[in-house]
């Protein structure tokens, strides 16, 4: 055999003739279009919360520069002001139990810039704002706390972030005599002066002082803040170092 | 779909020749059938923007094939004993025709499409090469390559007998 187009044409038609079901094809369509338009609406979704995700980090960096800025300048200010950067230990100071004002445990932070002086915004500001009122809780273990808070506010509580905030950001010096003796930790509960209550910032004794962005070194509270939270007499009258 | 009902005319009227000429393209039944609900269905979602669709629908159609069939495997079955040849009677017309669809679908499907469109659709050279989107040249000798592998493959089974 050996066809001739009249053959194959005859071949090619053979068996034609079947119909189709036009509402299973719209519905199969319909299908397919309700699948990509999810499809579509889930990649929007990822695509707008990550650019939500980077606009609110990039807003935040923002903001830190900015408060960066005003502290500096805040510090620069209290420093003109008393003419000194120590703290003034014939303050008065107010007693507050320590289970209504501190935390239970320490709170864990992780150190900033990998625990390495000065990298990755480490010497930025442990108080992001000028601030009201210090809340200084001690800490003999990481779970246990003195039962005595103490709470240092107005222009005491101004200077007691500033001495912080002045503290070694290198590291590496020696920690000299500690005031502190059992005393292993203070956790430092800070409100700013619009009534925010800031990060804390825990300080180990004669070893780290970080909020968790900043970092600074061989740093602890005055005298007679440590003897306040030992239990001597506060309430009302002034302790001298 | 604002014009679905243009649409279920179309299907109505050329879903027929669509669903056999998807058929002979694929050699197959069912995936003839698969392959018609699949152009069919790009028919659908873009029906209100085509201006000929049943141009459209055979491109659809078309490329889908050739496309499924880049996809396939096409791997070899070992087989202990030799497939037995078709026992064809030269004078019975069925069994002609039998083989030639068979012939048919040994072609490759680029040749095969060639030959659907020029004697199935009754297309032209120039209506194959731009379903196709290939020059027209490429029609015409992709055409006559597969007639002749049709004639050899028809005359050597047959031994020559025609």
């Amino acid at each position: 055999m050996s066809p001739n187009e009249f053959q194959l044409r005859a071949v090619l038609h053979e068996g034609e003739g079947e119909d189709l079901d036009a509402n299973r094809i719209i519905a199969r369509a319909r299908a397919i279009r309700h699948e990509r338009r999810v499809r579509f609406a889930s990649v929007a979704a990822v695509v707008a919360v990550v650019t939500g995700v980077g606009v609110a980090g990039g807003v935040a960096l923002t903001r830190d520069d900015h408060h960066s800025a005003s502290n500096t300048t805040a510090e620069k200010r209290a420093s003109a002001g008393s003419g000194s950067s120590n703290y003034d230990a014939s303050s008065p100071l107010t007693a507050a139990s320590a289970s209504a004002a501190c935390p239970a445990t320490v709170p864990r932070l992780l150190l900033p810039g990998g625990g390495s002086p000065g990298q990755f915004g480490a010497d930025g500001p442990l108080f992001g704002d000028p601030v009201s009122s210090i809340t200084v809780c001690g800490y003999i273990r990481d779970d246990k706390p003195l039962p005595q808070a103490v709470v240092v506010s107005g222009a005491d509580a101004a200077q007691l972030a500033a001495d912080a905030e002045a503290a070694d950001q290198r590291g590496g010096g020696s920690c000299g005599a500690s005031a502190a003796d059992e005393i292993q930790t203070f956790v430092l509960l800070a409100t700013s002066t619009t009534g925010a209550a800031m990060n804390p910032v825990v300080d180990t004794v004669c070893g780290t002082v970080t909020n968790g962005t900043a970092l600074r070194y061989d740093w602890q509270p005055p005298k007679n803040i440590v003897d306040a939270l030992r239990g001597g007499q506060v309430v009302g009258s002034p302790i001298h170092s | 779909v604002r014009d679905e009902a243009g649409f279920r005319a179309f299907v109505e009227s050329n879903g027929a020749a669509l669903l056999h000429a998807a058929r002979l393209l694929t050699g197959d039944h069912h995936r003839g059938e698969d392959l018609v609900q699949t152009a069919l269905t790009k028919v659908y979602l873009k029906w209100d923007r085509i201006e000929a669709p049943m141009a459209y629908a055979r491109r659809a159609l078309v490329t889908a094939h050739i496309d499924a069939s880049r996809r396939r495997w096409r791997g070899e079955r070992p087989t202990e004993v030799l497939p037995e040849a078709p026992g064809t009677d030269p004078t019975n017309e069925l069994d002609e025709r039998d083989e030639l669809r068979r012939l048919l679908r040994e072609l490759t499907p680029r040749e095969r499409a060639v030959v659907v469109l020029r004697y199935y659709c009754d297309q032209s050279e120039q209506e194959t090469a731009a379903t196709l989107g290939m020059p027209v040249g490429t029609v015409k000798s992709t055409c006559s390559r597969a007639l002749t592998r049709l004639r050899v493959e028809a005359t050597s089974t047959t031994g020559g007998a025609a």
